[in-house]
């Protein structure tokens, strides 16, 4: 199978362009803040331009890139100023635009307010779409634990949402 | 019913939306965060770094930068939080050197090749459980010289971070979260911390103060386990 290297600034931009909101709106959703995402989002990127990777195509450009972007969220989330200062001024979520926006509002807080093992497999499989197996596979857990967490996480936001999602 | 489950959550995670000027900002910051990473940058002078240090977005949270500001033990901590987002890379030497920002402030962390190097630069001798691989020695500069092992047993991460700074700031962790006793001897404490997942144990033998941490799949028992391990 032939890899595609990001050689060129042009190679570079395209591969940003791509997936610049989404590596942005996969952190926000850990890190609950503009402030967080964006570092952590051209944290991502830095790895990208210095880590010398070449990509197979774009199944991998997405596996990769979802993968690094869920590490670095939950490194910084376990940092200890995440821990002692952030959690002051939490939770600067988007503004619904209009009335009709709040039910996608209340079910991203409640995504987001799942605890972190579950909110990866909510993630991996209604967002990005992945499958149980590819995603016990993305982050080193069986399947049978992958397929609880999804049930686990479904019955929460059930809890939470209600009619809003079913 | 999956789909509509799928396409409801999509929508939602979609109405996420960056700044208006985010793509560009970013796009600055990661190409000089990138030609930072690349330098050979010395431990000291930070008053240097801070005029390359990347463009910041505008802060939204004011009480937030006050914080920081004033908050000189909080500083020690900083420092420890950005180093972990750069000890991902597998490479283990040599010695090396790069930024992080954040909130205008500068960080330097350095990796070393091994625990005896982290200690010529630190005088902190660090040294993780037999067991331990991928291991990384690192040091980072905030207001205190903080040293660091990052290992991997089986598939659980840990990180052990070490001070002598007597501000003893690694005992202000999560202060809200529960603890308990372990470890009479060292004052060893063990905080749970139910949000990130993550027991953390923090100690002082002598004149260090230790802090031990695991990933989000490791147990209490295998934290406890290797503060045993260390601790002789």
């Amino acid at each position: 199978m032939t890899e595609t290297a990001l050689c060129t600034d042009a190679d570079f931009e395209s591969f940003y362009e791509r997936h610049w909101k989404y590596v942005y709106r996969l952190s926000f959703t850990y890190l609950r803040n503009v402030e967080d995402a964006e570092d952590c989002t051209e944290d991502v990127f830095v790895k990208v331009l210095t880590g010398n990777n070449a990509f197979q195509d774009e199944i991998h450009e997405r596996k990769w890139l979802t993968v690094t972007t869920i590490n670095l969220c939950k490194d910084r989330l376990k940092s200890f100023s995440h821990k002692n200062v952030r959690s002051l001024d939490d939770d600067t979520f988007p503004e619904p635009a209009s009335s009709e926006k709040e039910d996608q509002s209340e079910i991203l807080e409640a995504v987001m307010d799942l605890p972190i093992h579950l909110k990866d497999v909510v993630l991996l499989f209604y967002f990005d779409g992945y499958k149980t197996d590819e995603i016990a596979e993305m982050l080193s857990r069986p399947s049978s634990t992958v397929r609880n967490q999804l049930s686990d996480a479904r019955k929460a936001l059930k809890k939470k949402l209600g009619d809003i999602l079913w | 019913m999956v789909d509509h489950e799928q396409e409801k959550i999509q929508q939602a995670i979609e109405s996420i939306s960056p700044a208006p000027d985010a793509r560009e900002r970013m796009l600055a910051n990661i190409r000089k965060k990138a030609a930072a990473s690349t330098e050979s940058v010395s431990t000291a002078v930070p008053e240097k770094s801070v005029s390359e240090a990347p463009v910041r977005a505008v802060s939204r949270r004011p009480v937030y930068v006050k914080i920081l500001s004033i908050a000189a033990s909080v500083a020690v901590l900083i420092g420890c939080g950005f180093l972990i987002r750069n000890l991902q890379s597998k490479k283990s030497a040599p010695t090396e050197t790069s930024i992080r920002t954040e909130g205008g402030q500068v960080l330097f962390e350095t990796t070393y090749s091994s625990s005896d190097d982290l200690e010529k630069a630190t005088g902190i001798r660090l040294l993780p459980p037999k067991s331990g691989t991928d291991i990384l020695y690192f040091s980072t500069e905030s207001s205190g010289t903080i040293a660091g092992v990052r290992f991997s047993i089986g598939a659980d991460m840990y990180y052990l971070y070490a001070t002598k700074d007597p501000s003893d700031a690694f005992r202000e962790i999560t202060p809200d979260a529960p603890s308990r006793d372990l470890d009479t001897e060292t004052k060893a404490q063990l905080t749970t911390d139910s949000d990130t997942q993550t027991e953390t144990i923090v100690w002082t033998q002598g004149d260090v103060t230790y802090c031990l941490f695991n990933s989000d799949t490791a147990t209490e028992d295998d934290l406890t386990q290797i503060y045993w391990e260390i601790k002789k």
